[in-house]
């Protein structure tokens, strides 16, 4: 393992942990009593002033919620998700970044496999969740490895104040594919729990034209069947004296038959059983909030007769002081032990990272963010990872506002257990892959009692160097810190809601142009110097238009996705693609017990034929009926 | 009239006797001429194609398969055929494309029942097709066979005679097919009438094709140290003589050079470089333990005409690789665009 001497940093950081224990030290002698409103722990968000994070509005998207984070992503922003079909292995690209360059969370538990280094978003199912956060660009220093394009939080909330719900949903879509969602949800005095199952099935028989035969045939897909099925378990405990216990399981389990490439007979499947469990313990204090986290993520695939296994285990600490009004602070410490058992290899090591982070508002209109990390992995620290962000409001009216947008920060990648250990051909000499990430953003809100609207715009600039990539050798093949790719672009996004009368009409659009360009690679690959990187679409857009009142609701979606070259010297390229949705809802109810909708939705309206991935068919045109009911 | 009716019964016959002994020379198809590069394509992406290269101009031309059938090939090229007029596509993704030699229009193809095709042979109506068969979970084919297929335009597997383990290349020898098995290291013996494996000949090395020197059937076999050439009996099929070379990690990719003159072309897969090793059949030695040497060198092609050696390099497999043309002396002549993986040559 490369390691950089980095004495200077990590002191630096054990000095800006030293004030945090001497006041939590104070804290344990003056105990206080609080009125428990809501005790919840503090997001890592807030300490991310200057960077772009978008939350999703999953009831907006009760359509697209029997489906996968994948499925999410792919429809309702302008991120890129490399689907090798539907329900198949999905992975995601943030500001041209690969599929291991972003960090996935559920609950604050890093999911990433540390065998991959990336995970597959067509396993994490909407029903495992309640809420969606997307952070843009480099934030190693908040998240740790993985998050250099950026990253995706996952998190189910359980309400305190819900006495008792069950909902039930069926949806039922073309070409034999159905859903079922069941959850229960209650409150026996301080104790909340919700039980939520589910069971998807994607027989995915689609037609598609088969271009690898002569004469292109129209054939049905035979091999991409997808049988998906789950458990999540919410509880969370009022201790009282504003402490609050919650824990969060998932269970789940996805079968698939994986989808052949075009032209090959192969018949290959994917099991993947997937457990991740997750404690808090939160105690919000009157400047001080204490977080004190413990989780097992386990993941196990079997690809054909190859069993692959990983277990993460995980212990964090946190603490959030909020001295003045001017001054925010979080300090943490989080302990990870990655055990690994390959179909060619075992490995288990063991992570420990000490991170900072703290705001500064010296105005009310100005706001400053630092965040600091370092990670010792096997005793060996990786590069410091710093952060900073500022933003400035301006221009605020009772109406309107405007906010200026700055932030640089750097990002890592741990290499993975494969990359390192895997026979034949791992590398245990590489070095981290490591970002440098810049942004500039401008925000604009008005408001008034009838209309509503936003425009986001983030232009960002970023080097990923020691990129590793697989070269073959002498006999097999081994990865090298070899790339560096320089991403550049600009994202926009624009929101407005009109009330009038009943009636609530809504647009947004979100677009992403990305520019990426290779500036050292392989010897031997000079032809992709300054190139594109392979399935990168320059642009992409996501525009969505719904109509709403107390009955009924709507919506039209459109998305254009662009060329993507499929090779790194771009000499092959897919060709662009428009996808339109529309659908209707309407709600009911029925007695005082039950209520609930009925949706339609038909998706790829026009029948667009199209690849995400080359020689890998989507379907075409499919409707989707949902039926939802709540007791 | 009667004079008019006579000459044109003469004009008939003139034509009939012309055309008799001066056949009508017809032009040659665009890709009955050139060099035919066969990129072997990515694993996973399907991507092998045939590139042409003309050798007046120095164009190389891309996708021929895919500009005249406006579809792309969509899987893995181990291995180019050719007999009569057509072309052989057998993709190493369960299939054979057949095309025309001269223009490369499809004319049919072998889609069903195929699973790990590596070579064909044409004869007497029928398609004997090499097939590794399925993996089973220890990466081994114990289920490989020899798919018939009655119909030198394809069509679907009429019979599949089972064989020994990872069946490569094929010839004829006599009246018998020849089969090189790679696993068992052995030849295997099928009677095309019959369609049933008659015997089967131990081989040092593991064997992977033939080829004919000096009015003789060869064998090229190889292992981490060697490179074998086994002479074969035409009548027992039985391995008359070897010469052995001593070539390390020599490489075969489904396609290889031979001269003419008596000399195999191999790569040899060494530390930081891939070596081309040149191997004298007449002398049984190695003639030039290092004619050229680079990176990521994939396919071998040796070009009689201009005595010039066309090198494949697969670019570590990040993107499309290139082709490097080198001339007797050694020296590069220069380096042309490729598809990916480019693992062979055809030259008509």
């Amino acid at each position: 393992m490369a390691v950089v001497n980095q004495r200077i940093p990590f002191l630096a950081i054990v000095w800006l942990l030293l004030p945090v224990w001497g006041y939590c030290q104070e804290l344990a002698r003056d105990t206080v009593e609080l009125d428990p409103v809501e005790v919840a722990a503090v997001p890592m968000r807030t300490y991310a002033y200057g960077q772009r994070i978008r939350s999703l509005d999953l009831s907006a998207a009760e359509g697209p919620s029997g489906g996968s984070v994948a499925d999410l992503l792919q429809d309702r922003t302008g991120l890129f998700i490399r689907a090798y079909g539907p329900g198949m292995a999905a992975s995601l690209s943030i500001r041209g970044t690969s599929a291991g360059h972003n960090a996935l969370f559920w609950n604050g538990l890093p999911v990433n496999s540390p065998s991959l280094g990336q995970a597959d978003y067509s396993i994490f199912p909407m029903a495992g969740m309640d809420q969606v956060d997307i952070h843009y660009g480099s934030a190693g220093a908040l998240y740790g490895t993985d998050a250099i394009g950026g990253a995706v939080h996952l998190s189910t909330s359980l309400s305190r104040d819900q006495r008792r719900k069950s909902h039930v949903k069926t949806q039922l879509g073309s070409f034999g594919n159905w859903g079922q969602e069941i959850s229960h949800q209650q409150r026996l005095q301080s104790i909340s729990f919700r039980t939520s199952l589910y069971r998807n099935v994607l027989a995915n028989r689609y037609p598609y034209t088969d271009w690898a035969s002569p004469d292109t045939p129209i054939r049905y897909q035979d091999h991409a069947a997808v049988h998906q099925q789950g458990w999540v378990q919410d509880i969370r405990a009022d201790l009282g004296k504003a402490q609050v216990l919650q824990a969060s399981v998932w269970l789940g389990e996805i079968q698939r038959e994986v989808q052949p490439v075009m032209g090959s007979s192969s018949r290959d499947v994917q099991n993947d059983t997937n457990l991740r469990a997750v404690l808090d313990y939160i105690k919000n204090g009157p400047k001080t909030t204490w977080n004190i986290k413990a989780g097992i993520v386990r993941d196990h695939m079997e690809f054909n007769s190859d069993v692959n296994l990983t277990l993460q285990a995980l212990l964090a600490a946190a603490v959030d002081w909020e001295p003045s009004a001017r001054w925010q602070s979080r300090s943490g410490v989080r302990y990870t032990r990655i055990q690994g058992d390959l179909s060619t290899y075992s490995h288990s090591e063991q992570r420990i990272e000490l991170y900072q982070a703290t705001n500064y508002k010296p105005l009310d209109n100005l706001a400053f963010s630092l965040q600091l990390r370092q990670l010792l992995h096997e005793g060996q620290p990786v590069p410091f990872t710093p952060g900073v962000g500022v933003s400035w409001t301006f221009g605020k009216s009772p109406v309107q506002q405007w906010e200026l947008l700055g932030a640089a920060s750097k990002g890592f990648k741990v290499p993975t257990l494969n990359d390192r250990y895997w026979v034949p051909g791992g590398n245990p000499d590489l070095a981290s892959e490591q970002s440098w990430s810049k942004e500039l953003g401008f925000n604009q809100q008005f408001t008034n009692k009838i209309l509503q609207f936003s425009n986001r715009l983030s232009l960002f600039h970023m080097s990923v160097d020691n990129w590793i990539i697989w070269l073959p050798e002498e006999s097999y093949w081994t990865p090298k810190n070899v790339r560096k790719v320089v991403s550049k672009g600009l994202e926009y996004f624009m929101e407005w809601e009109l009330k009038q009368g009943g009636w609530d009409l809504g647009w947004e659009a979100d677009y992403a142009w990305t520019h990426t360009s290779s500036r050292s690679v392989a010897a031997g690959n000079e032809m992709d110097l300054g190139k594109q990187l392979p399935y990168v679409p320059i642009h992409k857009l996501q525009v969505r238009g719904k109509v709403k009142n107390d009955r009924f609701s709507g919506f039209v979606s459109g998305q254009y996705t662009g060329e993507r070259f499929v090779t790194s010297d771009n000499q092959t390229a897919l060709p662009a693609y428009s996808l339109w949705g529309a659908g209707v809802s309407r709600t009911f109810s029925w007695k005082k017990w039950v209520s609930g909708s009925v949706a339609l939705e038909v998706h790829n309206v026009w029948n667009t034929e199209y690849q995400l991935l080359r020689l890998r068919p989507m379907p075409g045109r499919n409707f989707q009926l949902t039926i939802h009911l709540e007791l | 009239m009667k004079k008019v009716k006579l000459a044109f019964q003469k004009l008939i016959f003139t034509l009939l006797v012309s055309c008799a002994t001066e056949p009508v020379e017809m032009p040659r198809g665009a890709y009955e001429e050139g060099v035919l590069v066969i990129n072997e394509g990515a694993f996973g992406a399907n991507d092998g194609e045939i590139f042409h290269y003309e050798t007046e101009s120095g164009e190389m031309e891309s996708s021929i398969f895919e500009k005249a059938n406006a579809r792309p090939f969509a899987g893995l090229i181990q291995n180019m055929r050719s007999f009569g007029a057509n072309r052989y596509l057998v993709a190493n993704t369960g299939k054979v494309e057949i095309v025309r030699s001269d223009d490369f229009v499809s004319v049919g193809a072998v889609n069903e029942g195929l699973i790990n095709s590596r070579s064909l042979l044409a004869t007497d109506g029928k398609l004997f097709i090499s097939d590794w068969g399925a993996y089973d979970e220890n990466w081994n084919n114990p289920e490989s066979f020899i798919a018939v297929v009655n119909g030198l335009e394809g069509g679907s597997v009429s019979k599949k005679i089972a064989i020994s383990s990872r069946p490569e290349g094929m010839t004829f020898l006599g009246d018998r097919i020849l089969v090189a098995c790679q696993q068992e290291q052995l030849i295997s013996v099928i009677n095309p009438e019959n369609e049933t494996v008659e015997k089967t000949v131990s081989v040092s090395g593991t064997p992977f094709y033939f080829f004919n020197y000096a009015n003789r059937t060869y064998l090229y076999a190889n292992d981490a140290e060697n490179v074998y050439a086994h002479r074969l009996d035409p009548v027992t099929f039985e391995v008359e003589e070897t010469q052995t070379f001593g070539v390390v990690n020599s490489i075969y990719n489904g396609n290889f050079a031979f001269t003419g003159s008596g000399e195999l072309v191999v790569i040899s897969n060494q530390a930081d470089e891939d070596v081309v090793v040149k191997l004298s059949l007449g002398t049984g030695t190695v003639s030039e333990a290092r004619f050229y040497s680079g990176k990521n060198f994939y396919g071998l092609g040796y070009d009689e005409a201009t005595q010039t050696l066309f090198i494949g390099e697969h670019a570590g497999w990040q993107g499309n690789g290139s082709v490097l043309r080198i001339n007797s002396a050694g020296a590069l002549i220069d380096q042309l665009p490729a598809g990916r993986g480019p693992s062979g040559f055809y030259f008509p």
